[in-house]
């Protein structure tokens, strides 16, 4: 029995909560969030914000969740933390103490830090308030704009071409999503959004926001010099962990809130999860911040697990992603960035020139695998990279899966499905389709 | 106030009701039929809900002449006020399956050959071969369908198949069709539905099906999903009951030509096949989804929910892979939880999953996958 205080309330936040619950089931458990909404996908957004999902169903809490996790959700903000007294300021001015506290408080959306950036119509995409803006907004635009060659910014570049909007891309690297995308990959990803009608703009980024009198965006400069047309603009060029209300709290920061593999911080009682969190694997040198769904779920647990008690550890499994790129499955398996340390990357693409892979091995071993379109089961993957196989084998088992996908009917039924996407949606009689959003 | 805050469906159902007691007091060639669809028009205008009128006024439609199909019968072209119903139904589930076929061409192939026996099922079986069979053979008239619907509608979904026998007196196609009706009902279905779940009959065959999987597909988010819903799922064993109930009373008493057998069969005929699965299963539509009828009140649905829940079909969820969007749930026409399932880690097990496969297509991460335990 005992008192648990959990800042944030996410995926990392509420499995935490399950897990102090299952643990100590006399648990009582405070989250402190500054949303006001209850626990929801945030991987949903794109999916709401095209009106593909109603928003009641992006909510994870039901009525019933916090009676469930014995939780209470208060709606504030934490200012400061004082470790010593084991204190928390909020916003309000309140002052809270907590016995044992959980940090989950993510990552907050990183700024372009140009002029006239804090125009109206400018919105970041990390929170379902701004999937509401971005899709109140894009009701009444038709020009909208996307910075940031990452799975956000092409998700949201999706978003406006599904709600028929013109869009310009800017990415500012020269490849798209250069961290994980072959140069193959890449210039099919890219053909697929030029397909789809928008207009990206490579290594350039924005240099200068311009806004009319009332302070709504009207145009942007890019660095090349080109002013563009935009009544709406959304950055999407990364997020940073949450720290700057840690100064002077005695909780080690260094990118992220620092922990080891209990996810225990420095100060005492005090532990971090999530996209926050930067760890440190005992025995290593450099530390990690994942931010991504799949990982603040795991994260969460085992701090969950070591505040009630428990002695889980976080081991760093084999990193998953995956995304869809305008209808192209996109998935990626251990390590991916190639420039790394001396690994060295080996790019396969199919004969229908959708299909693609890229294996990053060290020189004779798998260490991470991309895919694009057709992709090897999970499990499978996870047998090429944990079992180290040598790269030629790795390549036969790709190029065996593309030599068996050209005689299936699949790359047809994909193209079929290419193409219509970059259609019109299908007629129907009764005005916009948002009449029936309930 | 917004179209989402306005508490439309109770309002529209009592709408509804009030338009099917109109019109069933109100003969057909009354000069005033259209009063409460102007009424109608007028409460929107007051209310400024345009927006909404299409639906409901799709719902009054349907439910009226699902209401003038039963009380008021009339002819057209010479042909019969039944004969008319196949045709638009037949219609409906072509022309949507059309458009469904559009959207999911090459998209997804169990979505396209599920449609294309969708619309293969109700135009042989449903249409042509319910209203063409030879009279000899059993075919129906040109008012009614004849015992071609057997082939699509089993026991106890069509309550009288185990005991037609009783009425139409022995003849030998009659015994035929009762052999065919036994083994359907009672080995063919119970078999399939222990390895497939309800899929093969729900999602394929069922005439009823076809028209939710085809007409219904816009309606999908529409499908009511709170936990009161969920909770009152169980008003289905009544009907169960009911169905099954009336087969046995017809075989069991001793004169199954009685007053007592015939009344009590017009009044399940009224009661549910009239109003629960006519006026409200497809009036509902525009409202509440399309499967209002499969998840609350089917016989058939109710008895092999049972089998399919103690049966080996299930939907494998991939929990690790899951992120939430809850897209499956936006779409669930049964308004299952499916999310919850596949953050649990469970297989989708439920006894009201017909195996449409919306969730499997919509799933962005590839969650989910049919599976036989």
């Amino acid at each position: 029995m005992a008192e648990y205080t959990i800042v944030g309330n996410s995926i990392a936040a509420n499995s935490a909560a399950a897990r102090i619950v299952s643990l100590d089931p006399g648990a009582r458990v405070t989250l402190i969030s500054d949303e006001p909404e209850p626990y929801y996908s945030r991987c949903a957004l794109m999916y709401y914000a095209m009106d593909h999902c109603c928003e009641r169903d992006i909510y994870i809490a039901d009525k019933v969740h916090y009676e469930r996790l014995h939780a209470e959700v208060v709606h504030d903000r934490v200012v400061g933390v004082d470790t010593e007294n084991h204190e928390l300021a909020l916003e309000s001015g309140d002052k809270r103490d907590y016995e044992k506290l959980l940090l989950a408080v993510g990552a907050s959306p990183r700024r372009m830090g140009i002029e006239g950036e804090d125009a109206e119509g400018v919105y970041d995409f990390t929170t379902l308030e701004h999937a509401r803006k971005v899709r109140a907004d894009a009701e009444r635009c038709e020009r909208a704009a996307v910075v940031g060659g990452g799975l956000i910014g092409s998700e949201v570049a999706e978003v406006f071409h599904k709600l028929g909007l013109h869009c310009d891309y800017f990415v500012k690297e020269s490849t798209f999503f250069p961290a994980f995308c072959s140069a193959d990959q890449s210039r099919i990803i890219l053909r697929r959004f030029g397909e789809c009608h928008i207009n990206v703009h490579m290594s350039r980024t924005l240099d200068r926001v311009q806004a009319e009198d009332g302070g709504r965006i009207t145009a942007a400069t890019d660095t090349e010099g080109d002013r563009h047309e935009m009544e709406l603009l959304v950055r999407a060029i990364g997020v940073t962990p949450r720290t700057e209300f840690l100064e002077g709290s005695g909780v080690d920061v260094d990118r992220g809130i620092l922990v080891d593999d209990t996810m225990r911080t420095s100060a005492p009682d005090v532990w971090a999860a999530g996209d926050c969190a930067e760890v440190r694997f005992p025995g290593r040198e450099s530390s990690v911040i994942q931010k991504l769904w799949y990982t603040a779920q795991p994260m969460g647990w085992i701090a969950g697990a070591q505040m009630a008690g428990a002695d889980d550890r976080y081991e760093e499994t084999i990193t998953y992603l995956s995304a869809m790129f305008m209808d192209l499955d996109f998935a990626g398996y251990g390590e991916m960035p190639a420039p790394w340390n001396g690994l060295q990357e080996i790019s396969l693409t199919a004969a229908n020139d959708v299909d693609s892979a890229r294996i990053v091995h060290d020189g004779e071993k798998v260490v991470g695998i991309t895919f694009l379109g057709t992709a090897l089961t999970k499990e499978d993957c996870e047998h090429l990279v944990l079992e180290e196989m040598p790269v030629e084998t790795a390549c036969d088992t790709v190029r065996a899966l593309y030599e068996a996908k050209m005689h299936d009917r699949a790359p047809k039924a994909r193209i079929a499905r290419r193409r219509r996407l970059s259609r019109r949606p299908p007629f129907w009689p009764f005005g916009r389709k948002k009449t029936w959003r309930v | 106030m917004p179209l989402s805050r306005w508490p439309k469906v109770p309002i529209l159902v009592i709408l509804l009701l009030t338009t099917a007691v109109y019109l069933y007091v109100t003969p057909a060639t009354h000069p005033y039929w259209w009063a409460p669809i102007i009424a109608l028009a007028v409460l929107m205008l007051a209310l400024r809900q345009w927006s909404a009128m299409p639906f409901v006024a799709m719902a009054l439609l349907v439910a009226g002449f699902y209401v003038s199909k039963q009380f008021g019968p009339w002819e057209f072209l010479g042909m019969s006020v039944t004969f008319w119903y196949a045709v638009l139904y037949t219609i409906a589930v072509v022309g949507m399956g059309v458009r469904f076929l559009r959207l999911y061409w090459g998209r997804d192939r169990y979505m396209v050959i599920r449609t294309f026996f969708n619309m293969f099922a109700q135009v042989v079986i449903g249409f042509a071969l319910a209203f063409w069979l030879p009279w000899e053979w059993g075919g129906g008239a040109e008012d009614s369908p004849g015992n071609g619907v057997f082939f699509m509608y089993y026991w106890p979904l069509e309550e009288n198949a185990l005991v037609i026998g009783e009425y139409g007196g022995y003849t030998a196609v009659i015994k035929t069709f009762l052999i065919w009706n036994v083994i359907a009902a009672l080995v063919i279905m119970p078999v399939l539905v222990y390895f497939y779940g309800k899929r093969p009959y729900c999602a394929w065959l069922c005439g009823c099906g076809c028209l939710a999987e085809t007409l219904g597909d816009p309606f999908r988010r529409l499908t009511p999903r709170s936990r009161l819903s969920r909770r009152v799922e169980p008003v289905i064993y009544p009907f169960v009951a009911a169905a099954v109930g009336f087969t046995a009373w017809v075989l069991l008493a001793p004169d199954s030509f009685s007053e007592q057998v015939f009344a009590t069969q017009k009044w399940y005929g009224i009661i549910v096949k009239f109003f629960f699965a006519s006026f409200l299963g497809v009036g509902l539509y525009t409202l509440m989804g399309a499967r209002i009828w499969c998840r609350y009140f089917c016989p058939w649905a109710g008895l092999f929910g049972i089998v399919a829940k103690f049966g080996r079909y299930a939907i494998r969820t991939r929990g690790e892979l899951c992120i939430a969007c809850g897209m499956c749930n936006t779409y669930c026409e049964m308004g299952i939880d499916i999310r919850g399932f596949a953050l649990r880690g469970e297989p989708v097990k439920t006894p009201t999953c017909v195996g449409c496969g919306m969730c499997i297509e919509k799933c962005p991460r590839r969650v989910l996958s049919f599976t036989m335990e």
